[in-house]
């Protein structure tokens, strides 16, 4: 195949991984922020870490396959990324760190006193790693300050309006989909409280205001992401804005229903058309210029050789719809739903 | 001054990374035996062995999968000169790595921590093969990436990219293959050190009633010790034969033909390594026949407690060989160590290596605790105790 498919492809495949990765991030790290608000004792914070714990290391995997195939198919890209970023991807790491300590140390240890301060670093870097994680990808999507020098100024750049209701947008669409997925999978008050819980307190209505202000932030660049490639090529690419506009909306309507399944359903669509609109919009570009377009770097500039690229390719061609068979057997197989005290004696 | 302190956080957060990455790799084994046994007896006992020594496994697990994620991060945060130039041959092992190993041992062990008891004898044998395999998988290809910065083959410079020519000949460098075997020999060779401890202080302070239970885990544990131990050696002397051909200033350290400074420690810790590796055949050989008079010598009892902290400094020995050893290079023969930083503020490095020292800290003596405390509960009948 032609380098320049392969990269295409490869391209793809990371976006894929992406939104596979933030798809199933949002409920964990959703559900995980509202253990401390939802659960009234022990017995419901179990059924919290049984249901998400179950799937967090699996799924955190996703995060780890799109880092390393970015690393092994376009490593400058990877390389300057990181570099720039070097604070907020250490803070990143930190919260990774935390949040699979606490799930882990209070699934093991009864000491009470030691419950409450991994509830509370549970809860605390569960909403931080979503943050930064939408903060992340929306200056992705939005741009770096990039001129033919190289990236301008420091890290600092992403705290900027567009990048930061990008992060907001990405805690409210986890906190969104945690209520509901926390309604589906587990039984008894704790369902019941979930959705009623985000819709009381207004959660609900926050997802398509934040989708405006960044998508508005988008157009007002002279670089924006509507006018890049492929959205000037046809005016049909803008279904995919338009469409997450219209999830959201239909996500507050189930939330107002309460329909924890629905609102689930449709936060996660969001989120999936929403980073599709990104990845769609910056093509070609990997590190976006938001100074000078033509200073960013594109997935040509950065791509590997051909031989290898058709290496990776190949190998993800085998593993991942094995990959994918054994967790969706996973999530089928332990589909039932978590009861009070139902966590499992050693 | 960027250049020290991205090798200090470097050498740092990989040794911690290591504390966790040997036990679980060889624990995993011992529990897939015990699961076997249990498979094919249907004696509970092993159940109970499994599940016990599974709880050691996955507190231990999650610090490995949390601190190996700081090391993919750094080689774009602090190592991306390297990256970008070496990208096209180190970075597929990396993705093979997390396709193939990453996600196979990642979901098992979710259902493993949460489920196990929910499952047929057959998905539970079949759950810890796959996170053994899983594991395994992880080794080879880390080690394969590992290998080519060691003898780079299969692959050609042109003085600022390296270029894939034959992965075949990335995949079964030898040196690589030789890396392999002796770093999971003297894995399983730690693990079974630490059931060995955990027994013995079971036999000792634990309950009365598992203490026939730990009888058997200290046997098991003695005989994987053994059986690893007799065999290091055996691939350790090909190892450095093959050595002497491809990585001759390594081995001008190792003999002390060269000396003074990061030399000298290199040859120390060869020392150490041997040493401790022949002292390791000793104890197990002791422990296989006389396991009797082990099994009522609370002396011996005590001793074997103590005896952690060898294995752990054998196996940081070997590897400060491999590493030192290859000094001044990144990429022995081709690229230096301090071409291969990022370029970043020094202030950001710093910030990084001493957040990362404090929380390392933390995550310590969190595990420690969870380890400990879980040890000393002992077995938890079925319906118990969660």
């Amino acid at each position: 195949m032609a380098q320049v498919t392969l990269a295409n492809i490869l391209y793809s495949v990371i976006a894929f991984s992406w939104i596979v990765y933030i798809v199933q991030e949002l409920f964990v790290a959703g559900a995980s922020a509202l253990n401390i608000a939802l659960s009234k004792d022990e017995a419901e914070r179990k059924q919290i870490q049984v249901t998400t714990g179950l799937h967090f290391d699996g799924m955190e995997v996703w995060l780890i396959a799109a880092l390393t195939i970015t690393f092994g198919s376009f490593p400058l890209v990877f390389g300057t990324t990181l570099t720039y970023l070097y604070v907020p991807f250490f803070l990143l790491l930190y919260t990774i760190i935390a949040r699979g300590i606490s799930i882990e140390v209070l699934y093991k240890m009864d000491d009470p006193k030691w419950t409450k301060v991994m509830a509370i670093t549970w809860m605390v870097s569960s909403v931080l790693l979503i943050f930064i994680i939408g903060l992340f990808l929306t200056n992705m999507f939005y741009g770096f300050p990039m001129d033919s020098t190289g990236l301008t100024g420091s890290f600092l750049s992403v705290f900027n309006v567009t990048g930061i209701s990008g992060a907001l947008l990405f805690v409210v669409m986890a906190l969104l989909s945690g209520a509901g997925w926390i309604s589906i999978t587990t039984e008894g008050p704790l369902s019941e409280k979930a959705v009623l819980f985000v819709k009381k307190y207004g959660v609900i209505y926050a997802a398509p205001i934040l989708i405006l202000l960044v998508f508005m932030g988008f157009n007002n660049l002279d670089n924006s992401i509507f006018i890049g490639q492929l959205f000037s090529q046809s005016f049909l690419y803008f279904v995919l804005p338009i469409g997450t506009v219209t999830l959201a909306l239909l996500a507050v309507y189930y939330g107002q229903k309460e329909d924890g399944k629905k609102l689930f359903i449709f936060v996660s669509l969001t989120a999936l058309l929403f980073m599709l609109t990104g990845f769609v919009g910056i093509y070609p570009y990997m590190i976006p210029s938001n100074i000078a377009i033509s200073d960013g770097i594109t997935l040509f500039d950065a791509m590997v050789s051909q031989k290898t690229m058709s290496l990776i390719a190949t190998v993800l061609a085998i593993f991942y719809p094995i990959i994918i068979g054994y967790q969706s057997w996973k999530y089928l197989q332990f589909r039932g739903k978590i009861r009070r005290n139902d966590e499992e004696a050693q | 001054m960027l250049d020290v302190l991205s090798r200090i956080q470097f050498a740092f957060t990989i040794a911690f990374h290591f504390v966790f990455v040997p036990l679980t790799v060889g624990l995993i084994l011992i529990i897939v035996i015990f699961e076997i046994r249990h498979y094919k007896t249907k004696d509970e006992k092993f159940k109970k062995l499994s599940n016990y020594f599974s709880d050691i496994f996955l507190i231990n697990y999650v610090f490995g999968i949390v601190t190996g994620i700081a090391m993919t991060l750094q080689f774009g945060t602090n190592w991306a000169n390297y990256s970008i130039a070496m990208g096209d041959v180190f970075g597929s092992p990396l993705v093979l790595e997390a396709v193939i190993a990453f996600f196979l041992e990642s979901t098992f062990t979710g259902i493993w921590l949460f489920r196990r008891n929910r499952i047929s004898p057959r998905l539970r044998l079949i759950t810890v093969s796959m996170i053994a395999l899983g594991t395994t998988l992880s080794a080879l290809w880390i080690i394969t990436a590992n290998g080519f910065m060691q003898n780079p083959v299969g692959a050609s410079w042109d003085g600022a990219r390296m270029t894939l020519e034959s992965f075949s000949e990335v995949v079964f460098n030898p040196y690589a293959w030789y890396m392999l075997v002796h770093n999971h020999l003297s894995a399983i060779v730690l693990s079974g050190f630490v059931v060995l401890a955990i027994s013995s202080w079971q036999l000792l302070y634990g309950k009365e009633d598992s203490k026939a239970l730990f009888k058997t885990s200290a046997k098991y544990s003695a005989w994987v010790i053994l059986i690893s131990a007799i065999l290091i050696p055996i691939t350790g002397n090909s190892y450095l034969n093959f050595l002497n051909g491809i990585q001759p200033t390594k081995i001008a350290m190792i003999t002390g033909e060269v000396s003074g400074g990061i030399n000298t420690v290199v040859k120390i810790a060869f020392g150490i390594m041997v040493t401790l590796g022949t002292i390791f055949v000793v104890i197990s050989g002791y422990t296989v026949i006389f396991l009797e008079k082990f099994s009522r010598s609370t002396t011996l009892q005590k001793i074997y407690m103590y005896l952690v902290p060898l294995p752990y400094i054998a196996i940081i020995a070997g590897w400060m060989v491999t590493e030192m050893g290859r000094q001044p290079y990144i990429i022995y023969g081709i690229m230096e160590v301090s071409e291969g930083i990022s370029i970043v503020p020094v202030s950001q490095v710093w910030f990084s290596l001493i957040s990362i020292t404090v929380f390392y800290g933390i995550l310590f003596v969190l595990d420690y605790k969870l380890t400990m405390s879980r040890m000393r509960k002992g077995i938890i009948e079925e319906g118990g105790e969660q």
